[in-house]
């Protein structure tokens, strides 16, 4: 299995205890993705370890860009360069849902501190992902986080961690996240309507 | 995920699939219970038995009520589309569950000993369905003094053993609308009296249910007291011609004196023949100066005596007319004569302190209440005179006691009106408790009818279905979590099904009666006929030849 701690996806930017920002090369896209759980060290112990959801990754322009915009031919070659060497990073945001202990011990709650500018960000692995979501603590983190499409991301994050589980569990696991979610939302049927109607596997194989 | 164990699992052993867990209640009003997810709201019935697994102790319970619930009241507003899959399985259980209302019957500590509920769980404690072990750690085994009559609701393979000398020591209650199956049970705990010697039975047989055979709903004919036991019981009649007519033997052929009636055995029948206390003080009168031929008397008595009668005493012309037009009526009855040729009471005595059960049947009579009453009244006043006479003779040397004795009377509330339950040797009899080791066995309809007070002493009620408001709540009268109870007992199968409560039983129970067929015979040692005994003798030859050797009985 390789180094859960090699190739960084990016590096941090900007930081709170409530979440960060990364920025990363435009290569690193392909890689990304909504609701992805992903980690970084927020300090020199390395047994302590920041989890969160990756939402809002966004491509800001730089000069260059817009020149070549309205360039009348510009070749591949040169859309290509721009891609590698351009100097404006891509840009996600990630909400804080949770970190490891010096202990070694997962908690769904806010990290004690941010991570410092530039720190590594790193993509967890399935099984790590799934050490994350085996607990729904973190429901309640992103649910009520203002500055993010809480239900959107949610459920994109569940989807992604019932498909790192074995085909035979993954409905279960949906049903009990919806079931933790219903807890959560029912004071607000829309939302959680929104969300159920977003996690339904219709993708995930129902193995009942 | 896999199932932790703590040291009450390791101490109880295994349990069935948990139900849910305790939300909120009180030790008067029972617990609430939400039920899991996974629990199937549909499998459960009111009257099942749960056990709540508190820290140190299981608290016994009984299903008394099951509710559905949500954790807003936006969903029944807007319900979930259920024909999703997905959405019924997140929904089902999360924002709408369901909700049992539980009634702790009683608590096993870790000793495994039984205590009454003076406290309950505390939140949150987990709720499993019982087992077969611990219905037999409540209800014990069967033995000498324990009878099976039947199996809770959903574990059949367990039983429920009544206590029997605690059965016999207070009066019974058999309770139950027409047809639920009352007799079918009474003779039920008959059997299992006589089969164990607690008590000796003197049971007034209004419709021939007890004795020798009675057809059961199926029109098969079931084996009665005489042919279980045939050492055991005698069969007395009144109606010698109706008794051989059913292929009866009967042992005793009960006739009863008319010169032998006091006023106060008509005083039972004060509703039943709608006597007057005007006649009854005429009755009181005429036996004071006519003595024991007062009736006999009256009915042959010439005008001028009558005129006679008026002029001389208190007693007032309508009243003595309609006494008269009333004593005429046992006219009919054949088994009224001037004089016995025998002490019917005795004979009854001498076979109940030989052991000896006695069904008394009324044959024809059965259907004429005031024969019914009369005679029960008749014998158990007298028998009961005797019985305390015994009592106080042998006290302190209790083998002169005569035998604990149970009397069964069929439409009890007859007998036990609130109107003459005082002045009615039944109601006497049953709130003495045991002191005269006589007790009542009251199988009755409208159990509502009967006096309170007697009611309060009805030791053990057996209670087949009941929907009478009235009925139930004079059933369930001084039981712990009545209110809980009324719904089980108002949602009993019609037949086969009642519940048991009071002292014979350590806590209420539902349950399926026991069959009455071969098997219970066999069980109460009765000897096989016909097919049965065929059945026998070949699994018999089978056990001692084997299947090829055997060609045997046919």
């Amino acid at each position: 299995m390789a180094n859960e701690w090699d190739d960084p996806i990016g590096y941090v930017l900007r930081s709170s205890t409530s979440g960060f920002s990364a920025g990363a090369g435009l290569t690193q896209i392909d890689s990304l993705a909504f609701g992805m759980i992903v980690k970084t060290q927020p300090s020199t112990d390395t047994r302590e370890v920041l989890y969160g959801l990756l939402y809002d990754i966004h491509i800001d322009d730089d000069p260059l860009v817009r020149q070549l915009v309205l360039a009348e031919a510009v070749t591949e070659e040169t859309i290509r360069d721009q891609r590698v060497h351009r100097i404006a990073p891509v840009e996600m945001s990630v909400l804080a849902t949770g970190y490891r202990d010096v202990d070694g011990q997962i908690r769904q709650a806010l990290p004690p501190r941010p991570p410092i500018s530039l720190a590594p960000v790193y993509l967890c692995t399935d099984a790590e992902s799934r050490e994350f979501t085996d607990y729904f603590d973190y429901f309640r983190l992103v649910l009520s986080a203002s500055q993010v499409p809480g239900e959107q991301l949610l459920a994109a994050n569940l989807v992604r961690a019932a498909l790192t589980r074995p085909e035979s569990e993954q409905y279960d696991f949906l049903v009990s996240a919806g079931r933790e979610a219903a807890r959560l939302l029912s004071g607000d049927m829309a939302r959680l309507d929104n969300l159920l109607r977003l996690i339904y596997p219709n993708r995930v194989r129902i193995t009942e | 995920m896999a199932k932790k164990t703590t040291e009450i699992d390791d101490f109880f052993g295994p349990r069935s699939p948990r139900l849910g867990v305790v939300t909120g209640g009180s030790l008067s009003r029972g617990l609430d219970v939400k039920l899991d997810p996974g629990t199937e709201l549909e499998e459960l019935a009111a009257g099942r038995y749960v056990v709540v697994h508190g820290h140190q102790r299981r608290f016994f319970s009984m299903v008394t009520d099951i509710t559905l619930a949500s954790t807003s009241a936006q969903i029944a507003i807007t319900p979930p589309d259920m024909s999703n899959p997905f959405l019924a399985d997140v929904y089902g259980g999360s924002m709408a569950f369901g909700v049992v209302h539980i009634a702790p019957m009683l608590v096993i500590n870790e000793n495994r000993q039984i205590e009454p509920v003076r406290t309950i769980p505390p939140h949150f404690q987990e709720v499993w369905t019982a087992t077969e072990q611990d219905i037999n750690d409540v209800f014990g085994d069967e033995d000498e003094s324990h009878f099976n009559i039947g199996a809770p609701l959903e574990l059949l393979n367990t039983q429920i053993n009544v206590d029997l000398k605690r059965l016999t020591e207070r009066s019974v209650g058999v309770f139950g609308k027409s047809g639920t199956g009352k007799s079918y049970l009474t003779r039920i705990l008959l059997a299992g009296v006589i089969a164990r010697g607690a008590a000796v039975n003197l049971i007034f047989d209004m419709h021939n249910d007890y004795g020798w055979e009675v057809y059961n709903e199926l029109g098969a004919r079931d084996k009665g007291l005489k042919q279980l036991f045939p050492d055991k019981v005698a069969i007395f009649t009144l109606d010698d011609e109706s008794s051989r007519r059913r292929g009866v033997r009967p042992d005793f052929v009960v006739t009863l004196a008319f010169n032998e009636i006091d006023p106060e055995d008509l005083s039972a029948l004060r509703q039943t023949m709608d006597l007057s206390d005007t006649m009854l003080d005429a009755a009181y009168t005429l036996r004071r100066l006519w003595g024991r031929d007062w009736i006999q008397q009256l009915l042959t008595a010439e005008p001028h005596i009558l005129e006679d009668l008026l002029n001389t005493t208190t007693i007032n012309g309508p009243s003595l007319t309609a006494l008269v037009r009333r004593l005429q009526r046992f006219e009919r009855f054949k088994f009224l004569v001037p004089q016995t040729q025998g002490d019917t009471v005795q004979e009854i005595l001498n076979y109940i302190e030989s052991g000896r059960s006695v069904v008394l049947e009324f044959g024809r009579y059965g259907n004429a209440l005031e024969a019914y009453i009369l005679v029960a009244n008749y014998l158990t006043r007298r028998l009961r005179e005797r019985y305390v006479k015994r009592i106080e003779e042998s006290l302190g040397d209790e083998a002169k006691q005569p035998p604990q004795l149970m009397i069964t009377i069929e439409e009890a509330h007859k007998f036990l009106d609130p109107q003459i339950a005082r002045q009615t040797i039944f109601g006497t009899i049953a709130r003495e408790l045991r002191k005269y080791k006589v007790t009542l066995l009251v199988v009755d309809q409208r159990p509502s009818a009967i006096d309170e007070e007697v009611m309060s002493q009805v030791g053990t009620r057996v209670t087949a279905l009941l929907d009478n408001e009235k009925d139930i709540t004079a059933v369930l009268m001084g039981v712990n979590g009545a209110q809980g109870l009324r719904e089980v007992l108002a949602r009993l199968d019609t037949r086969q099904q009642a519940i048991v409560l009071g002292h014979a039983v350590p806590m209420p129970v539902v349950i399926q009666t026991r069959p009455y067929d071969e098997a219970f015979y066999k069980a109460m040692g009765a000897p096989l006929q016909g097919k049965s005994l065929k059945r026998a003798a070949k699994a018999s030859g089978k056990t001692l030849y084997g299947d090829d050797e055997f060609e045997g009985y046919g």
